[in-house]
């Protein structure tokens, strides 16, 4: 018996149009994630990972042209839904934190209404039914004095508590599935292991969907099922988490983790692995692999050729024409480079 | 140890800052038009003595108040007409807009240099230098530019260099409050830090980092102070503590051809239309500027 | 006195005033609270801490460009006065975090590059252009950026620049604050590996700023963990990474989350209270937060203990180690 995944995008192509010209952001993603699984999708800056996911949730300005084969969340086509009816299922059944806490709190509002208003608005609730809710979700994130936060602004609480803030409102309305947009970024390197902490506990308690964006690995070993890497508005790999960072099949994937220090595995003071080069514009006619300019093992096929995402595995796929073979040499990273 | 070679070989990618400006401004139709328009004005007075049939001061009792050629009665003789003293009202335009011209750029350079100077050490030293400048500011805004230009120049006397000090004297505020807005910005920049850190004198900095970064600010409000110089002139002159006759100003034009003004109309509404051209063809260009040189992308 | 360390801080405090509003009375946020620490040749001495520790304000004194409300700052051995300005500023040079605003957009990267040099008066023009073109080179920049403006170059590249910068005096220390936190991560190892490299060669000491521990266990050789302006821990980067003591430093490195699949996510157990620089805890500043923490922690700062593995500031560690 196999249940539909809870959310299944396909061909997804976003584009901008701006005074340089069509800026193609996203390029042909599609992936699925099953019912109370993470998918962590994983990039640098331009790779198109942040545009996705406020492609999905059809948060795009005006500018953009977004078009797909398929956009599914939770049974519902939101390829078919206007404006208004997206907005509802946002609200009721959909939840995005992002990255600054203080740019999405009403800094004229305080925590209180803010939080009501969730629930009044989304879920019907009177006020005091939601206000009741709302000291029972502030203590839940581990905010303490939660009645007497009710009534401060966001200007009051530091960045941490109001990332718990928000992830609280985002939750109070308990929705199937929930967008993170590097929600710790911008937070302490502690602050943010507990904030992570707390997303995890609570997505594997009320069972939801999760898509987490961010650049760091490490988060992503750490709460991902699934993992989807992208460069250049394209999807390169994607694979279980396990067997990402085990065996990755493509050169940038190996790269990227071939790049980060490891206490206790690379050896300090030694080279780190690097990635020549930096990212490419997304501007203009765009030919083949995103990647090939910075690949040491690209070939002219490689710039030229429209590459499709290929499955290699049970539940993986890469777009790439010499994906790494399994048993390659292994990960210099772990013994470090010189 | 060989260097390192983790840069692959790229295009650089977009203009310089000075070449994205140039670019931008060009494609403005406000700083176009603006532009062009002023450019013509320039390069009219320019060449007044070229243009001119004849000299501005020259009168010529018989051929007093013609009209202009395109009304009966005027002639290819006297473009524009005469004036109530037979002067040529084309010349006397031309030469009268060289006097608005002068007056519109030395005052702006003037107010422009006492305005960004005081604006920068505002917004870079910060605490008690810029509570004087804030207040010296507050005070100049306080102050009825007319009124006060008027009392001070009936006082010295009106000439040609008295308007250019006394608007120069009056017109600084908009440079200090826009350049020290932007000052306070680029203060709390690393590379000011970085220019500390090399041992780089405050003046030095001052000069070097702080003020190439203002300069867009600065052109835009160069640009409106000119405007607003040149209605200055005209108004002063016309109230006769100006610019004094014989020398051919817009406003003294105006005055000079009030009392004819139903008969005569073109005596005060060609120096009018000019000055209304003018101050347009500033404004647009400014306005253009400001749009243009708005928060740049970093 | 001379000592060969070729940075001292010797009990250095900051405080600010502060006033929320034109009537509220005035309050002390003591930014760095009597700090001393030591930096010698060929060392690489990482300043750990997050938001609020006090250690950007501890790097513009070094900088120069605060002075210090008490104690004082020896650079090779002499303290700091108007004299001396002009030598200290070729000796100790600094890379800042962000490669966007550390430099001038209106100016050529290679009047970037040899400005420390005009203003030093370090040679005629064609020198100079002979020197901005070897340290560009060293740092990996093609010949070509000379002309060019930062806005053309990348994250990655215009910190090459501002790396270049600070190596065209030859000084002896360089200041690192967070240089690699605002790049992406393909671009930080670039970088990184170019810091290593350049120590090597040209015999530099780092003072390294970061909040990022795996760079810093992979580049530092000691470390000193600062909590609201004190350094609560430091020692040699083997002692601090192997035997950490302080609680603190424990959680800290609890949260660096290693690729490390099948782990999850640690529960460091910190609590959600964040400390309030302008009124910090009675006795041990970081009592309210510690998983360990006793009664007389609330009551008493605790002593500071040095022993040849390091130091510490804690209660849990009354002796030192021997």
């Amino acid at each position: 018996m196999s249940v539909e995944p809870f959310v299944q995008v396909e061909s997804l192509n976003i584009e901008f149009a701006t005074a340089r010209g069509t800026i193609k952001a996203v390029r042909d993603v599609s992936f699925s994630v099953e019912q109370g699984k993470t998918l962590c999708i994983v990039g640098e800056s331009g790779s198109g990972k942040s545009i996705t996911s406020l492609g999905l949730m059809g948060l795009l300005p005006p500018t953009a042209k977004r078009n797909a084969t398929r956009l599914r969340v939770g049974g519902t086509d939101l390829l078919s839904l206007d404006r208004r009816a997206m907005a509802d299922v946002r609200g009721s059944r959909m939840a995005m934190i992002f990255q600054e806490p203080m740019t999405s709190l009403n800094p004229s509002l305080t925590i209180g209404e803010q939080m009501a208003e969730m629930l009044t608005r989304h879920r019907g609730s009177s006020r005091k039914q939601a206000l009741e809710k709302a000291a029972f979700w502030l203590e839940k994130v581990g905010i303490p004095a939660a009645t007497n936060r009710l009534r401060q602004y966001p200007h009051h609480l530091s960045g941490g508590l109001r990332q718990r803030v928000m992830i609280a409102m985002m939750l109070m309305c308990e929705p199937e599935f929930i967008i993170a947009d590097e929600p710790t970024t911008a937070l302490d390197v502690s602050i943010q292991a507990q904030i992570l902490f707390l997303l995890s506990s609570l997505q594997r308690e009320l069972g939801m969907t999760m898509i987490f964006i961010t650049h760091d690995l490490g988060v992503v070993s750490r709460i991902a099922d699934h993992v989807a890497v992208m460069y250049g508005g394209q999807l390169v790999e994607l694979a279980p988490t396990a067997d990402l960072f085990a065996r990755p099949q493509h050169p940038y994937t190996r790269g990227l983790i071939n790049c980060i220090p490891i206490p206790g595995k690379t050896k300090p003071g030694a080279h780190l692995g690097s990635i020549p080069g930096s990212i490419p514009s997304l501007a203009g006619k765009l030919q083949g692999c995103a990647f090939a300019p910075r690949c040491d093992f690209a070939t002219a096929n490689c710039r030229t050729d429209t590459l499709a995402l290929r499955e290699t595995g049970s539940d993986r796929a890469v777009r790439c024409l010499y994906p790494i073979k399994p048993n390659a040499s292994p990960d210099v990273a772990l013994e470090g480079t010189q | 140890m060989s260097p390192h070679t983790d840069i692959i070989s790229e295009t650089v990618r977009e203009p310089g800052p000075w070449r994205l400006l140039a670019g931008r401004m060009l494609g403005h139709k406000g700083v176009v038009i603006g532009g062009a328009i002023l450019i013509l004005v320039i390069l009219a007075a320019l060449f007044a003595p070229l243009l001119a049939q004849h000299g501005p001061f020259q009168q010529s009792l018989a051929d007093r108040l013609q009209p202009p050629f395109w009304m009966r009665g005027g002639s290819a003789d006297y473009i524009l007409g005469t004036d109530h003293l037979g002067r040529d009202y084309f010349s006397r335009l031309l030469y009268g807009a060289r006097v608005s011209l002068l007056i519109g750029f030395t005052t702006a350079l003037i107010s422009g240099t006492i305005g960004t100077f005081l604006g920068i050490i505002a917004g870079y030293f910060g605490g008690r230098t810029d509570s004087v400048v804030m207040f010296l500011v507050t005070i100049k805004l306080s102050i009825p530019t007319i009124l006060v230009a008027l009392a001070i120049v009936q006082l010295v006397g009106g000439s040609l260099q008295t308007v250019i000090l006394v608007l120069g004297f009056l017109l600084w505020h908009q440079f200090a409050v826009v350049t020290r807005a932007t000052t306070m910005q680029i203060r709390g920049m690393d590379f000011i830090t970085a220019a500390e850190t090399v041992g780089c004198s405050t003046p030095r900095i001052l000069a070097t980092e702080v003020l190439p970064n203002v300069l867009n600010q600065v052109i835009v409000v160069l640009t409106l102070t000119m405007a607003s110089a040149i209605l200055i002139e005209a108004a002063l002159s016309f109230l006769g503590v100006g610019v004094q006759p014989p020398t051919p100003s817009w406003g003294i034009m105006i005055a000079e051809g009030k009392q004819h003004l139903f008969f005569k109309p073109w005596l005060v509404m060609i120096p009018g239309v000019a000055l209304l051209l003018v101050v347009l063809a500033i404004n647009l260009l400014g306005d253009g500027l400001r749009d243009v040189t708005a928060p740049e992308k970093r | 006195m001379k000592t060969d360390a070729l940075l001292e801080l010797r009990d250095v405090s900051r405080s600010f005033i502060v006033r929320n509003g034109l009537f509220a009375p005035k309050k002390q946020l003591q930014a760095v609270r009597g700090v001393s620490l030591k930096l010698m040749p060929g060392d690489v001495l990482a300043l750990v801490g997050e938001s609020g520790c006090g250690k950007t304000t501890l790097a513009k004194m070094l900088l120069d460009t605060l002075p210090p409300s008490s104690g004082q700052i020896l650079r090779g051995g002499s303290a700091a006065n108007a004299r001396n300005r002009r030598e200290r500023t070729r000796q100790l040079q600094a890379v800042f975090q962000d490669p966007y605003s550390s430099l001038n957009p209106r100016k050529t990267i290679g009047n970037i590059v040899s400005l420390p040099l005009r203003v030093h008066q370090q040679g005629n023009p064609a020198e100079i252009r002979a020197t901005v073109d070897r340290i560009m080179n060293l740092v990996g920049l093609p010949p070509r950026f000379y002309n060019s403006y930062p806005n053309q170059l990348s994250g990655g590249q215009r910190q090459r620049v501002a790396i270049a910068r600070a190596l065209v005096l030859r000084p002896e220390i360089i200041i690192c604050d967070e240089p690699t936190s605002a790049l992406d991560v393909s671009v930080q190892s670039q970088i990184l590996n170019l810091l290593i490299d350049l120590r090597a060669e040209l015999g530099l000491s780092y003072l390294f700023i970061s909040h990022d521990l795996a760079v810093v266990e992979h580049l530092a050789s000691k470390v000193a963990v600062m909590y609201l302006g004190r350094i609560v821990e430091s020692g040699t980067a083997r002692t601090i990474f192997d035997n950490p003591r302080h609680p603190y430093t424990r959680a800290l490195l609890a949260s660096v989350l290693t690729p490390d699949p099948g782990k999850g996510v640690p529960d460091i157990q910190l609590g959600a209270t964040f400390p309030n620089p302008l009124a910090p805890p009675s006795g041990c500043a970081f009592h309210p937060r510690c998983p360990l923490a006793r009664p007389e922690c609330r009551i008493e700062a605790p002593p500071n203990v040095v022993d040849e593995t390091g130091a510490v500031e804690c209660h849990l560690y009354k002796e030192p180690i021997l």
